[in-house]
């Protein structure tokens, strides 16, 4: 018996019970029209992040990293019941007659309900596409804001979903939720330098992908006051990866940890 | 399928001891487990089904050692089992919610999962509700779709914890014919507090209360223990007097029946009746309060 299997069937049967919720697709849907009519046009229009001339590869990306700053939001939002919603339906009893390990179905979980909640996001993004060509006639806008979305916008989505997998474990969802949408505007828009308060935001560990825009596609000006290498900006997408992967682990160990106190 | 238990503890955090050193041997075919809610079955059948650790104690499933992760890890593949309350995703349909519980149980073969649980959807005559939502289901159709899911892999070892709980009498003797049948080539432990249910489908049945085993044989060991203790007595409104327990009034239009267990110590007027299983059971949580075991 594979557990590799076990693990493709719940990923497959998580994203389906996910993918299903409307209200996740009103949500992202609809914080995308929100940053297609407020915002690009403006980037594009005006000097904002010196891209009125830019290549189409800065511009992309630029755009990307733009959008990022906001539909993580229902990604985090959409995936905190997750976990809760198996003690909350008793399943989780019944799950740990069998022989899927608990391992395996929180792999599974993490990763079938995060693809599902990136679906309409993605969506969203051939919006964003759709927008570009319009703007720029230039078909190369396609690839790029594909090969952007992997880059710039995957890490931190796979960070964010995994803490919001994981906390409600030790939280209330309503009260995580609530501390999750506060916590994206601290890291990701609060900037330190203008404010004076601390935050995350303009570090390697800035889930929006500040340094990985910045240092690996040459987004020139994201509110930095430094400027970014290469090295630094990979590092940021290790260190969001390695995170997450950090986050499903603890989460393994104090859910496994349970079970057996129990 | 054998379950050898022996000097099996669990203590729950606070102290509480849910299960006092029990001792139990369950052979094949259908086992039932009696004893008032609170008596620690659900306990004993969650150490069997490895959702509970025990505290202390030896536990052993055919060949495989409760005590080890691997031997639970090859026990839950033999195992079917239906929780006291049935977890279910409620936007799930009954068909999707089957196949997902065969790929845990580590079913890969798709195509012969989907015929196993199109069969067992017959078997529990959900067919033609097969592709509704579960949270449209009335609390007897769940039932049955709990034990579909417990059957899906075939299980040597099937653990069921108050399955007639909530069922209407038409459903709960489906149910228990269901169990029945399923008992001939395996170990069906059957665990509840309605007598009726192990009386009509269990020869070997066990008895707790508190934490201990009290009794374990046949249900004709336990009538035996119980007969001299069961008296009819009929008067005419006036309720005896004494220290036993009455099962049942029966009002007989100027009369009325009473049917009494325990000890009589002026038995005038009484009548000697052979024991039921309630009635013996009954007399057992009367009197015992220390395990005994049939002869």
């Amino acid at each position: 018996m594979k557990q590799s299997r076990i693990l493709l069937g719940v990923l497959a049967y998580e994203f389906k019970m996910q993918i299903r919720r409307s209200s996740l697709w009103i949500a992202s849907i609809g914080v995308a029209a929100l940053l297609i009519r407020s915002m690009l046009s403006e980037i594009i229009h005006s000097q904002a992040f010196g891209l009125a001339n830019a290549p189409i590869t800065t511009l992309v990306a630029a755009l990307v990293f733009s959008t990022n700053l906001l539909l993580p939001i229902p990604l985090g939002v959409f995936l905190a019941d997750r976990l809760p919603r198996d003690r909350r339906t008793r399943v989780d009893e019944l799950f740990t007659s069998m022989p899927g390990t608990l391992r395996t179905r929180i792999v599974g979980k993490y990763l079938g309900s995060t693809l599902a909640t990136i679906i309409p996001m993605f969506v969203s993004y051939i919006l964003l596409i759709g927008f570009l060509l319009y703007q720029t006639h230039n078909l190369l806008s396609i690839p790029l804001v594909v090969a952007d979305f992997v880059l710039i916008v995957l890490p931190g989505l796979l960070f964010v979903a995994a803490f919001s997998i994981a906390c409600p474990a030790i939280l209330w969802v309503p009260l995580y939720q609530f501390l999750f949408v506060g916590y994206w505007f601290w890291g990701n828009w609060l900037s330190p330098t203008r404010t004076g308060i601390p935050s995350l935001s303009q570090t390697i560990l800035t889930p929006a992908g500040t340094y990985i825009s910045a240092g690996m596609l040459g987004v020139s000006d994201v509110g930095l006051v430094k400027s970014v290498s290469f090295w630094e900006g990979l590092a940021s997408l290790l260190l969001l990866l390695g995170i997450a992967i950090l986050v499903l682990y603890i989460l393994w160990r104090y859910l496994s940890w349970q079970q057996a106190r129990q | 399928m054998r379950i050898e238990i022996s000097r099996l503890n669990k203590i729950y955090h606070g102290g509480i001891h849910a299960l006092n050193d029990a001792d139990l041997t369950i052979p094949g075919g259908m086992f039932g487990l009696l004893g008032p809610n609170g008596a620690g079955k659900t306990t004993l059948m969650r150490i069997l089904a490895g959702i509970l650790r025990p505290t202390s104690g030896d536990l052993y499933v055919g060949e495989y050692d409760g005590n080890t992760e691997k031997g639970r890890m090859a026990i839950k593949r033999v195992l079917g089992y239906l929780p006291q309350e049935l977890g279910v995703y409620p936007d799930l349909s009954a068909r999707e919610f089957l196949d997902y519980i065969g790929i845990l149980k580590g079913m890969d073969d798709r195509k012969s999962r989907q015929r196993r649980v199109s069969e067992l959807l017959e078997v529990v005559s959900l067919t033609n509700a097969a592709h509704r939502k579960l949270k449209t289901y009335s609390g007897g159709m769940k039932r049955r779709v709990g034990i579909a899911q417990a059957l899906l892999n075939d299980p040597k070892l099937l653990i069921v914890d108050e399955p007639t709980a909530g069922l209407d009498p038409e459903e709960r003797i489906h149910f228990r014919n269901l169990l029945s049948e399923l008992a001939g080539d395996r170990t069906v432990l059957l665990s509840t507090h309605i007598v009726e249910d192990v009386a009509q489908t269990s020869r070997n049945l066990a008895i707790m209360n508190n934490g201990y085993i009290i009794f374990q044989g046949t249900i004709a060991d336990l009538t035996r223990e119980a007969r001299g203790k069961v008296w009819m007595v009929t008067t005419n409104g006036t309720k005896p007097q004494g220290d036993f327990t009455v099962v049942s009034t029966m009002h007989m239009g100027t009369s009325v029946q009473y049917r009494l267990v325990g000890e009589l110590t002026s038995p005038n007027g009484a009548i000697s009746t052979e024991p039921s299983l309630e009635d013996s059971y009954v007399w057992l949580m009367r009197e015992k309060r220390t395990p005994v075991t049939a002869a």
